[in-house]
């Protein structure tokens, strides 16, 4: 830990490396991290709101709270997953702290999200009755815990991935599904009871329905909320970092 | 230092008393699985269940055997040996990129190690020069700071100023090689590591380059050197030692070690 610690030139090197490169020679550049976002909610408003006729109130709020923090999640594993076998060039040949490698990936995808938030934020203030108030800091713890459950599992898939490639497939199925085992575009409360224990169960559930409380009901997020996040925190850093400690020495073999 | 195994062909042996070691072996061993139809994907492993057509094989080959060995501070160490005779592997696990698989390695507590096993490894293509310098010395730990002291001295030893911010898929291989060198050079490690990378550029940067080896030296830094060239060896050398097929055969001067060498490659002097 405190040799990644010294090698936060590095990470931020790494950070802005995938930046740059992602950007550079695209004529739109960084408006395409807000495109997505935007086609995914226009298009969830067609139809849920008017094909579906879904009743929850301000509902484009609603998705821009979920969307938002699900992407960063998605974006977050799918990075991470090709974290150490995109960089074998370097892991084969320098020696340095590999943990550099998830992190890195991950804080490129919180950049991308801060990014898009400081555009999303004023245009929810303005248009999508987001009401301003201290309650709205709520955000950052929660996603502070969102960050340290993303880093378990990006350590975690990155590992998995320098010994079975096809853990990248495995992963885009895994957030398919889970996208539609949270409630990003739906309410937890329009769920048939028989079916709401897969989706409580669901550790992104507490996650998102905080940001949900925190954004469109001005509520502090309940205990709850906080007792099962801090809880996957813990899982998955705890699997995460037991797994890449123990398989990064094989690495540079593997790759 | 006398703690070098029975191995077939024991060695001559130069010692130098003293303890300040910059790296030191004992009985260290590595060994490779290597794998047959392997792939990593589940697929091929399932298939491979019910087919033994496709199912991987293995087989241990020892890259590394029972190796022990002291190099000293401010020494310039050479190892030889035919392709395959693991010096670029010894090179990786002394770096830290390999782990042995038995026996043990140290190396001189808070150094840092240099490793020129390809040059420019950690370039990217579509960064530019500029970028791709601070990239590669974020990778030794160095800081924002330590890295804009020592920029200026890279692209000079470069001579790359016009290039500098140009991506480095436009670069030749020889600039890029030139590149790679200039800012393995200023990293400043206190331990070297070389590989087959001192014939890079053209005659004038070579001399520039062999200039620079000999500054760092002087300097008191350990610089511990793989190549195929005895010449090379010759020159920069204060010991070398022979590998073969994982196995230390000779260690000592060069001129003896090269001679076992050449005896062993059936190449006259």
């Amino acid at each position: 830990m405190k040799q990644v610690l010294a090698y936060r030139q590095l990470i931020k090197n790494l950070v802005i490396k995938d930046l740059k490169l992602k950007y550079r020679d695209s004529v739109f550049g960084f408006l395409w991290s807000l495109l997505n976002p935007v086609f995914m909610i226009v298009t969830y408003v067609i139809a849920f709101k008017y094909i579906m006729k879904a009743s929850a109130p301000n509902y484009v709020l609603f998705l821009l709270a979920g969307v938002l923090h699900w992407n960063l999640f998605a974006q977050c594993l799918s990075a991470s997953t090709g974290a150490v076998v995109d960089n074998a060039g370097l892991v084969k040949k320098v020696y340095f702290p590999l943990e550099a490698l998830p992190l890195g990936a991950i804080f490129f995808s919180l950049v991308q999200y801060l990014f898009a938030l400081a555009v999303f934020f004023p245009v929810a203030l303005i248009f999508l009755h987001l009401r301003l108030g201290w309650v709205l800091l709520w955000v950052f713890p929660i996603l502070f815990l969102q960050i340290l459950f993303s880093i378990g599992l990006g350590f975690l898939v990155s590992t998995v991935t320098v010994f079975y490639r096809d853990a990248k497939h495995f992963v885009e199925i895994f957030l398919m599904l889970g996208f539609w085992l949270t409630p990003v575009v739906y309410q937890f409360t329009d769920v048939p009871v028989k079916a709401r224990a897969w989706i409580a169960d669901n550790p992104m559930t507490d996650f998102i329905s905080s940001y949900q409380a925190v954004l469109l009901h001005n509520q502090t997020p309940a205990p709850l909320f906080w007792r099962n996040m801090l809880t996957a925190v813990f899982i998955s850093l705890l699997i995460g970092a037991l797994t890449f400690s123990r398989f990064k020495t094989r690495f540079a073999e593997e790759i | 230092m006398n703690n070098l195994p029975a191995s077939p062909a024991p060695a001559p042996l130069s010692f130098n008393a003293e303890p300040a070691w910059a790296v030191k072996m004992e009985s260290l061993s590595k060994t490779f699985i290597l794998r047959r139809n392997h792939s990593p994907s589940l697929k091929s492993q399932f298939v491979g269940f019910f087919h033994k057509r496709y199912r991987e094989e293995r087989e241990t080959l020892w890259a590394l055997k029972e190796i022990s060995l002291e190099i000293q501070r401010g020494e310039v160490f050479g190892f030889i040996g035919r392709n395959g005779s693991g010096k670029s592997t010894l090179l990786k696990i002394i770096s830290g990129i390999l782990e042995p698989s038995s026996g043990t390695i140290q190396v001189q507590p808070g150094a840092r190690i240099g490793t020129m096993i390809e040059l420019g490894v950690g370039f990217n293509p579509d960064l530019t020069g500029r970028e791709n310098v601070y990239l590669n010395a974020s990778l030794y730990g160095m800081s924002r700071a330590e890295v804009d002291a020592v920029f200026p001295a890279v692209v000079e030893f470069s001579e790359l100023e016009r290039f500098i911010d140009t991506p480095l898929r436009n670069y030749s291989s020889g600039m890029s090689a030139r590149l790679g060198f200039s800012s393995a050079i200023f990293i400043n490690p206190d331990i070297l590591l070389i590989d087959e990378v001192l014939s890079v550029g053209d005659e004038a940067f070579q001399k520039k380059s062999s200039e620079k080896m000999a500054q760092i030296h002087r300097s008191g830094k350990t610089i511990l050197f793989v190549s195929h060239s005895a010449a090379a060896m010759e020159e920069y050398c204060d010991r070398i030692c022979l590998l073969d097929q994982g196995r230390m055969v000779a260690i000592g001067k060069p001129a003896e070690v090269l001679k076992e060498y050449h005896r062993m490659t059936g190449v006259g002097v």
